[in-house]
């Protein structure tokens, strides 16, 4: 079976036919292929066209999931009487079920998520853009000595989405994408950084002249690092790590993390959590968003969310079973691989942009640090400590001096939000999660 | 973005969920080497099969609809533009979850993966495809695909195939995956009911079995061809411990490539798994911020491990040195570490979560001393790096499925035991911090610099263990902080936990282990000066 609504029709009857009281089933079907260069040669292709679904079936309030990549109709069969007898061994939860009705359907956007240029790029050309950035980000300078490669990727993916409430929903989306990694040596001493564009279409893709010189930019300005003193200091996250900042709220303003009771921000809704000029927004249907759909992974239409409104949290991020936990409204924010259960999540998450040209706030600090790169160890999601293995640039009047390495930044998220003083208008949306720079007033680095 | 590999409890948000972790298997100094002989090993013989044949294993020609005769023929193909080797590995993989919170069995999934990879090679060339079509033609296209790597043509090879060693690792009375589901709800609801009894302050506990059964089945262009049946269960509990308005949370998890057996031993018990992740969220309650700053640290057995994984196992993997991405890179024969630091990868011992009977292209897995005494001796490779490098392969190449080809990973990374009591160690130090339980950490290869989160530490004074330190997060660069180990315990640990380390985007299990280390100067990031 190849048809992704019979396909679906089966299985949700079939599921019927097994005494499922209701049932969904996500069905997700690609194609994708890299190229990977290395020094000017090929290192790696690849290429794939894989399949799978994921059932789900309620009865008596109790539930169970079931996925596979063999869509042959007997396997199926056998499947879905698996998945109900499954079920039986779940224990009953009031909650749990298919959305409701009235909460159904799709935005009427007339957003574009697919690019069928994408697929007439002959694989030569994709390796030509590879290659040629690598070159030309070797030839930036002779202290770049060695390439981790350049590598191109797309894939091209088909989802549908259908319920025994008589939802269906298709979408097709598209993407590519090329990365650069570079090392660069001085007196013994390698440093590595990489760049990268990413789009849902060929064309706005950024140049590789343009990727190329910023993967060289990044490598070169971590030669000579040091390690700075322990001390307490004002702090300039650039976007990069402005957007880690981001993603640690995305694991905490979830509905699931938030009914758990495992996040820093249970009981704080429609209180003033951050500084006036902060804004977090969560768009499911941005023009050319890496996150954008029409649908959620439960049926909901996408939509716009303001989750934090002037520095006041205004909702948690909900699927209809946290949303029901929590006795709110669900926000179309539900997310499914096919082998688990729908859970919120975000969309295209960022922080609205401020006014200050990124050098003004790079300029108003006597003496700092220009937080350029995180690790990803380090946060308490429950209680918002904050520990992150750091790299960036010191900052002496107002000025980028010397890379720094070796150290950490340590404060707690709900400190730190409030002491946010400056926001830059440097947003960019390059990522599903993004944030322009921003400053916060002093955050205690440990070091030498 | 290859060069920063992580590992631990939180690679990723499905992680979060499937693959909280845990530790501590007592190995006694030197017992390591010949702990091969613990368990009896049965053989996966034809028998043996038949007999589970009527749970999840599969005949795996049958289920793929191919002979040998297919498989050499898709070979071939791959190997029509030239390539001077290929690989094929089908595999088919079962998974289940369950789940019980708030006192609900909430999840109950189960899942079935299964697919072709083909490999075409040529030099340090990868032409790489997969799919999940079960027919002949679909697999031969992706073979097609992967020829085009090689860029001439080239007359058929003869294979003749011949099968890799066998062995068990992993000797287990039943897939669990098999098992009754009842039987997985009745630890759960033990582990539940533990976690809540251990303190009023546990208010929220969930408890969740992962496990699965992968199969897969080999052929090369050399005629190696095997078979293996690969188990591997979790079993985790995370509580979250309340004390008015201060919360901590914190999880456990125990397991390896066994059956549901190894939870009847007291030590793996849930209620065992239970109490760890309580006391730690209940201990945690009381604690304070760390010190900020370079600090005297001392790693308890075990989980400490992740260390060496970090600092220095991603930088000896061979295919970051044959490439000179590595801070390691060029420097066999030379000191990296103190003296007191003997470095080994096996993928040997029954029943850890990184042993495997043969690795993912047909190598068998062997004990690698990657740093002998403080000198560097060698690295981990897979068969493309052993080639380039004119090494004899390892047994590392390992890949997370057959949508990927192989590289080369860490199986069970640990270090030798030394002579100290873990007594005498801490016992040394007038100040400083003890790490006891990680929660992951992450290098950057080529300049060397870690990071880890250390979920459970306590402040060290006049020789003492005291005060539990809040969030502690180590920073440091590999050579260096090897270079400052200045004792080494007598308490060899392989950790219990459910570690996975992702690389490339592949993420594998694996396991670490280490005895009591004090190191004199490690950056502690807290927020105390």
């Amino acid at each position: 079976m190849d048809n992704l609504k019979k396909i679906s029709d089966f299985i949700i009857r079939e599921a019927q036919k097994n005494g499922a009281d209701e049932s969904d089933v996500l069905i997700v079907n690609s194609t994708k292929a890299s190229v990977k260069v290395r020094l000017g040669n090929i290192e790696e292709l690849k290429q794939a066209n894989p399949k799978s679904l994921g059932i789900r079936i309620f009865k008596n309030k109790k539930k169970a999931l079931t996925y596979t990549s063999d869509f042959r109709e007997e396997s199926l069969k056998k499947l879905i009487r698996q998945t109900v007898e499954m079920a039986q061994i779940t224990g009953e939860d009031k909650l749990c079920g298919l959305p409701e009705s009235k909460y159904l359907g799709k935005a009427t956007s007339p957003l574009t998520l697919f690019d069928p240029k994408i697929e007439t790029i002959p694989t030569s050309e994709k390796i030509r853009l590879a290659t040629e950035m690598e070159k030309i980000g070797m030839k930036q300078s002779p202290l770049i000595t060695n390439s981790d490669g350049a590598s191109w990727s797309d894939s091209r993916s088909k989802i549908a989405l259908a319920n025994s409430l008589g939802f269906y929903g298709e979408q097709e989306y598209s993407n590519c994408a090329l990365v650069l990694s570079l090392v660069a040596e001085k007196d013994g001493v390698k440093q590595t950084d990489y760049w990268y564009t990413n789009h849902l279409f060929f064309d706005k893709l950024d140049s590789i002249e343009s990727v190329a010189k910023t993967a060289a930019e990044r490598t070169l300005r971590k030669l000579g690092a040091r390690k700075p003193k322990t001390q307490t200091v004002p702090v300039v996250f650039d976007p990069n790590a402005g957007q880690d900042f981001l993603s640690i709220l995305e694991s905490t303003v979830v509905g699931t993390a938030i009914y758990r009771r495992n996040s820093f921000l249970i009981d704080k809704l429609n209180q003033e959590i951050a500084v006036k000029d902060f804004t977090l927004i969560d768009d499911g249907l941005l023009p050319d968003g890496l996150g954008s759909r029409l649908f959620d992974d439960e049926g909901l239409p996408s939509r716009k969310n303001v989750v934090i409104e002037n520095g006041v949290l205004k909702k948690y991020l909900c699927d209809c079973y946290s949303a029901k936990k929590l006795g709110v409204e669900p926000t179309g924010s539900a997310s499914r691989g096919v082998g688990s259960a729908p859970a919120p999540s975000t969309s295209n998450f960022y922080l609205q942009n401020g006014s200050i040209p990124p050098e003004e706030i790079i300029a108003s600090v006597k003496e700092g640090l220009y937080l350029t790169s995180v690790h990803w160890v380090g946060v308490n999601y429950i209680t918002g400590d904050y520990s992150r293995g750091a790299e960036g640039i010191w900052i002496e009047n107002g000025k980028l001096t010397y890379p720094v390495q070796e150290f950490t930044v340590a404060g707690n998220m709900l400190d730190m939000m409030k002491n946010i003083t400056m926001i830059g208008n440097d947003l960019k949306f390059r990522d599903s999660v993004n944030a322009p720079t921003f400053k916060i007033k002093e955050l205690v680095i440990s070091g030498s | 973005m290859s060069r920063f590999v992580v590992s631990g409890r939180f690679s990723d948000k499905e992680v979060i969920e499937e693959e909280n972790v845990k530790r501590r298997e007592f190995i006694k100094a030197g017992s390591i080497i010949t702990a091969g002989v613990l368990t009896m090993p049965w053989w996966m013989d034809a028998a043996r099969a038949e007999k589970l044949a009527e749970g999840s294993i599969q005949n795996m020609e049958e289920l793929f609809s191919v002979t040998k005769a297919d498989m050499k023929k898709l070979i071939a193909t791959a190997m029509s533009h030239g390539a001077e080797f290929a690989d094929l590995f089908f595999e088919y993989r079962i998974s289940a979850a369950l789940r019980m919170e708030e006192d609900i069995i909430k999840d109950v999934s189960r899942g079935i993966v299964m697919g072709l990879g083909v490999r075409a090679v040529q030099g340090d060339q990868v032409g790489y495809a997969y799919t999940d079509e079960l027919n002949f033609d679909k697999m031969n296209a992706a073979a097609l695909a992967a020829s085009y790597i090689a860029g001439t043509t080239a007359g058929i090879k003869v294979i003749n195939v011949s099968s890799a060693p066998k062995k068990d690792l992993y000797s287990l009375k039943e897939l669990s995956v098999d098992a009754d589901l009842n039987t997985k709800l009745g630890l759960i609801q033990r582990s539940n009911v533990a976690a809540k009894k251990y303190s009023p302050k546990i208010t929220k506990a969930y408890i969740g079995i992962n496990d699965e059964m992968k199969q897969i089945m080999y052929m090369n262009s050399d005629g190696r061809y095997f078979t293996d049946i690969q188990p591997m269960i979790i079993m985790r509990a995370s509580t979250v411990a309340e004390d008015g308005t201060n919360r901590q949370s914190a999880g456990a998890a125990y397991g390896g490539r066994v059956g549901l057996e190894y939870f009847s031993i007291a030590e793996n018990s849930p209620e065992a798994i239970a109490e760890e992740a309580a006391q730690i969220a209940v201990t945690n309650l009381q604690a304070k911020p760390a010190p900020a700053g370079p600090q005297v640290v001392v790693l308890g057995p075990g989980e400490s491990g992740v260390l060496l994984h970090e600092a220095v196992g991603h930088g000896l993997e061979a295919d970051f040195n044959r490439k000179s991405l590595s801070n390691y890179s060029n420097q066999i024969g030379q000191k990296v570490a103190s003296e007191f630091c003997t470095i080994v990868d096996a993928g040997i011992y029954p029943n850890l979560r990184g042993s495997i009977n043969v690795d993912d292209e047909g190598n068998v897995p062997t004990e690698s001393v990657l740093i002998e005494n403080g000198i560097l001796n060698g690295y981990m490779h897979d068969s493309i790096s052993a080639k380039v490098m004119k090494c004899a392969p390892t047994g590392n190449g390992r890949r997370q499925a057959y949508s990927y080809p192989p590289i080369p990973r860490m199986t069970n990374t640990y270090m030798r035991a030394g002579k100290y009591t873990p007594d005498e160690i801490i016992g040394s130090v007038q100040r400083g911090v003890y790490a006891k339980r990680f929660g992951g950490g992450q290098v950057d290869i080529t300049k060397g610099d870690f990071t880890f989160g250390v979920y459970e530490a306590y402040l060290i004074e006049n020789g003492k263990i005291t005060t539990p330190l809040k969030d502690v997060t180590l920073i440091g660069n590999g050579p260096d902080v090897m270079r400052k180990v200045q004792m080494v315990g007598n308490d060899p640990t392989i950790s219990k936990g459910g570690w996975m380390c992702g690389k490339d985007g592949q993420s594998v299990p694996v396991s670490v282990g280490i005895p009591t280390v004090k190191v004199s100067e490690i950056t502690v990031g807290g927020t105390q000066s």
